[in-house]
């Protein structure tokens, strides 16, 4: 199985490529900072905005910190706040929705109209207001973001869940005499998991996304972390004179949140051929 | 042939597979008359579908296309026409109705909608004009209440009712050719034999001659005129209806008719064809039906036998009947 | 019909209420006291006490919460803390820049969308379709405050063809609806693509071709009338994400909307106004999303005659 998987991710070139720039950003967020010479925080007010140099490869930012190094320092960040709010959210959801799915009844209403509430609110808008009660800083970000992906997984988790409780090997497992516990851990969870991958890769982007959009505003990540949408904040009024220091961390999002989408497409097709419409 | 209203002759329609081109349709040759209702008869793969939408060339150019042959309708070869041109035969001198009625009918348009779409299109008819003879269609098709009926939308009309709108659009510019593929294969008994009789009248009624498309046997007794064999792409038994029924030649039409159970005969087991239809990427040299035939000799599994005719205008493709010197040795 | 319109209105009844719960309880579930948070940690115990009073905060909470909802239905949220003017005024006076972003925004995503998706459906695979596809990724990759920035630069900036501040004539409106809509046209463009592909495939659409029906008819009428129904879906939850989108968009080029007075609100923990601009967010999505249900329903012929 395993091997026919990876038969078919690589077929598609996007993917390969998508999972290609995610490992070289990981590495980056890693080993990255060991690598680089230069400190990120270091402020330097007579050297700012400066264009591209041999000194400073990306030019430097408003307070004269070197940019290139701070889009390293950067990926760590904006890698970490994403990973970890969608994989809590991916956790808890894959939770409920298995709750809500495989008991029914009125645990299943429950959970359903407090998924409904959550969905009430486009997704910006539940991330400003999360942080608007906690407070800004890396922390409540990656809450803001782990709550509102929260819905999604549980709804698709759940639709997984019931298609599959129906499926005639399930009954007799029951008849056998499985227990509740294995049938979940064993049977419902491991055939839900490629809808799960599919969308967690996808949510990684929009995670991004929101996260650098919330530190734009000020609300997420605050200076003077090196996160990339701070970054693009604080170069807006340099646009005309050193435009790098804005298009460096805003192509370095969109690199990323577009490889997530590719990986994404990829894994869905690799895994499962019929869900070409998830 | 004499006034013959379509000719095929040596139609050849390959599809591009993952490995290979598949040669669904591998030369194939019939004609039609007026008034005659030919029935093409095969198992699922036999290429018998992929003929008929040859033959309005609605094979989807990103699967496959026709590679060889003529079809020649009205004088000319539709191979060689425009597809403008073809627009005009399409649902007008030739039409097609399909084997499932649930999903052939658009969902979002009223019944009464897709009857007159043909007429506005082809006999260039105002809209109230089409509605009119739309449900003069609905009338003739044997549905109750066709006023009401012109305004539902296909979900609420059960599947036989639906197969009886398909007929009634193919009619509506009362077509020369009708083609029928598999038409009753998705419905109840009961409404199949209440279809194969709407047809039959509606043939005499309109003049309208029929390739009927099929693998039921019992539909080919009562609707057809004359029956074609197809297997693996290629024709290979063709007679008159009683004939076949009466005398089989090809071994595998023996095959498919003893395939039949009969009622009024005690069985222990059902007979079958051994074997199983070939991969078409890997058919037998030779006979193509050789690894499944129980009168193969040795120059079945060598060399192709030939469509022949034979005196009472039947036609075989088979060893046995090329002279015992082919056969034998 | 008219019972399933009745049967959705008295659905989201009560999730409109629970949305209003939800905003009201934000301010308690600030930690700390919430007066101390309003008025800062330096504020004497006597003005706590006193500012506890004025806005009710002594009060048991279901009081609040229905004095809350009381004065929200009637318009009056309070008053900002940072301007101490209504906040309702603001909210009037800048609704409707913000409204005016979303809806253009929606209108150019579903124009242009639709019809990239539409011509990447039927050139599947080929040169067309792999361009345009590709460009609706980037667009939905791309943040939009970035594009905002993008679009700036050159439109502004080096060309010169559109202002890039405040809203004072149409002129100026051009730049954010396309900084504001681009994201969302990757995002129908491949919905439309993806709902004309499965219906081109159908087999109603083989028979309209028996027929001899035109390929235009077939492709703008036919397929089109029945991929359309679950592009719908998608614009309405559009709208609602531009609508708290904007906010980005109103920062970048500095219009005074909705979405930027609920960032500074929050920003300068001005709860008054945060509550009122999250409130009235939400409960504009949830009534769009039930038009858009609504509407979806009527459209299909398979739904509206049961």
């Amino acid at each position: 199985m395993n091997v026919k998987f990876l038969k078919r991710f690589m077929r598609r070139k996007s993917s390969v490529i998508g999972g290609i720039i995610i490992i070289i950003f990981i590495f980056m967020a890693i080993v990255g900072p060991y690598l680089c010479t230069q400190n990120p925080l270091k402020i330097d007010v007579r050297n700012k905005y400066q264009n591209p140099s041999r000194e400073h490869w990306l030019g430097t930012d408003n307070l004269g910190r070197d940019t290139f190094t701070r889009l390293v320092y950067g990926a760590r960040i904006t890698l970490l706040v994403s990973f970890v709010s969608v994989f809590v959210g991916t956790i808890v959801g894959l939770i409920l929705g298995v709750i809500a799915g495989y008991f029914g009844g009125n645990v299943d209403t429950l959970i359903m109209r407090v998924t409904d509430i959550l969905l009430a609110f486009p997704g910006l808008l539940l991330a400003i207001a999360i942080v608007a009660i906690l407070g800004s800083g890396i922390v409540n970000t990656m809450i803001a973001i782990a709550f509102y992906s929260i819905p999604y997984i549980t709804r698709i988790v759940r639709a997984s869940v019931i298609s599959i409780r129906e499926l005639e090997y399930i009954q007799a497992c029951e008849v056998i005499g499985c227990s509740n516990f294995e049938i979940i851990f064993y049977h419902i969870i491991p055939n839900s998991m490629s809808q799960v991958i599919v969308n967690t890769t996808l949510r990684l982007g929009t995670a991004i996304l929101t996260s650098s959009s919330l530190s734009f505003l000020g609300l997420g990540v605050q200076p003077p972390n090196p996160e990339w949408g701070a970054m693009l904040s604080k170069a807006r009024e340099a646009m005309q004179s050193t435009p790098i220091a804005a298009l460096a961390p805003g192509i370095a999002i969109t690199l990323v949140v577009i490889s997530f989408s590719m990986l994404g497409d990829g894994l869905r097709d690799a895994l499962d051929p019929k869900l070409k419409n998830v | 042939m004499k006034d013959a209203l379509l000719e095929v002759k040596g139609l050849k329609t390959y599809f591009r597979g993952e490995d290979g081109k598949i040669p669904a349709v591998d030369g194939v040759d019939f004609s039609l008359t007026r008034k005659e209702t030919l029935a093409i008869v095969g198992e699922s793969g036999s290429g018998k579908s992929v003929t008929a939408l040859s033959i309005l060339r609605l094979i989807p150019a990103t699967s496959g296309s026709i590679v060889a042959g003529e079809i020649i309708y009205n004088g000319k070869d539709s191979l060689k026409l425009s597809e403008k041109e073809m627009r005009n035969i399409r649902g007008n001198e030739i039409s097609m109705i399909f084997q499932e009625p649930m999903t052939s009918l658009n969902p979002v348009f009223t019944v009464g909608r897709q009857i007159s779409e043909v007429l506005t299109i082809h006999q260039g008819l105002s809209k109230k004009e089409a509605t009119k003879r739309a449900i003069e269609m609905i009338e003739m098709v044997g549905i109750p209440d066709p006023e009401k009926c012109i305004r539902n939308y296909p979900h609420q009309l059960s599947g036989g009712m639906r197969q009886r709108i398909m007929i009634a659009i193919a009619l509506a510019c009362h077509p020369k050719i009708l083609i029928a593929d598999e038409p009753t294969t998705a419905l109840d008994v009961t409404i199949q034999s209440q279809i194969l009789k709407l047809m039959s009248e509606l043939k005499e009624k309109l003049d309208t001659s029929i390739i009927l498309i099929t693998h039921d046997l019992a539909v080919v007794a009562q609707l057809a005129d004359n029956v074609m064999v197809m297997y693996a792409g290629k024709a290979v038994e063709y007679s008159d209806v009683n004939s076949i029924f009466k005398e089989p030649l090809h071994p595998y039409t023996v095959g498919l008719l003893s395939s039949i159970p009969k009622l009024d005969r005690e069985l222990e087991k059902l007979t079958i064809i051994r074997g199983t239809v070939p991969s078409p990427l890997n058919l037998p040299k030779g006979c193509k039906f050789c690894t499944r035939c129980n009168d193969a000799k040795k120059i079945c599994f060598k060399k192709e036998p030939e469509y022949v005719s034979l005196e009472n205008g039947r036609k075989v493709r088979c060893w046995k009947y090329m002279g015992a010197d082919y056969y034998e040795s | 019909m008219a019972k399933y319109i009745i049967r959705r209105l008295l659905h989201i009844i009560p999730v409109l209420f629970i949305v209003s719960i939800v905003v009201f309880m934000m301010l308690h579930f600030i930690p700390g006291d919430p007066v101390v948070n309003i008025l800062g940690l330096g504020a004497s115990k006597a003005a706590v006490e006193a500012t506890r009073t004025q806005l009710g905060l002594d009060k048991p909470l279901y009081v609040q919460y229905f004095i809350f909802l009381k004065n929200a239905l009637r318009g009056d949220f309070g008053i900002s803390i940072r301007t101490k003017t209504p906040v309702i005024d603001s909210i009037i006076e800048r609704y409707p820049y913000t409204l005016m972003l979303a809806l253009g925004g929606t209108l150019l995503a579903t124009l242009v969308g639709m019809v990239i998706g539409i011509v990447s459906a039927v050139n599947q695979n080929k040169f067309w379709d792999n361009l345009l596809m590709v460009l609706s990724l980037i667009s939905v990759s791309t943040p939009s405050f970035f594009l905002a920035l993008v679009i700036i630069l050159v439109f502004s900036l080096y060309l010169g063809w559109f202002p890039s501040m405040g809203v004072y004539t149409p002129k100026h409106y051009v730049l954010p609806i396309l900084a504001l809509g681009t994201q969302s046209v990757g995002l129908i463009a491949r919905m439309t693509r993806s709902a004309m592909l499965d219906v081109l495939h159908q087999d109603y659409i083989r028979t309209s071709r028996s027929k001899g029906v035109s390929e235009h008819v077939i492709i703008y009428s036919h397929a089109l009338k029945n991929a359309l129904i679950p592009v719908l879906t998608i614009i309405g939850l559009r709208f609602g994400g531009l609508l708290a989108g904007s906010a980005l968009i109103e920062s970048v080029f500095s219009i005074p909307g909705i979405g930027r007075l609920m960032i500074d609100g929050v920003l300068m923990r001005d709860y008054p106004v945060v509550q009122a601009t999250v409130l009235l967010i939400s409960t504009t999505f949830v009534v769009i999303n039930l038009i858009v249900d609504i509407l979806y329903k009527m459209v299909d012929p398979r739904i509206k005659y049961q």
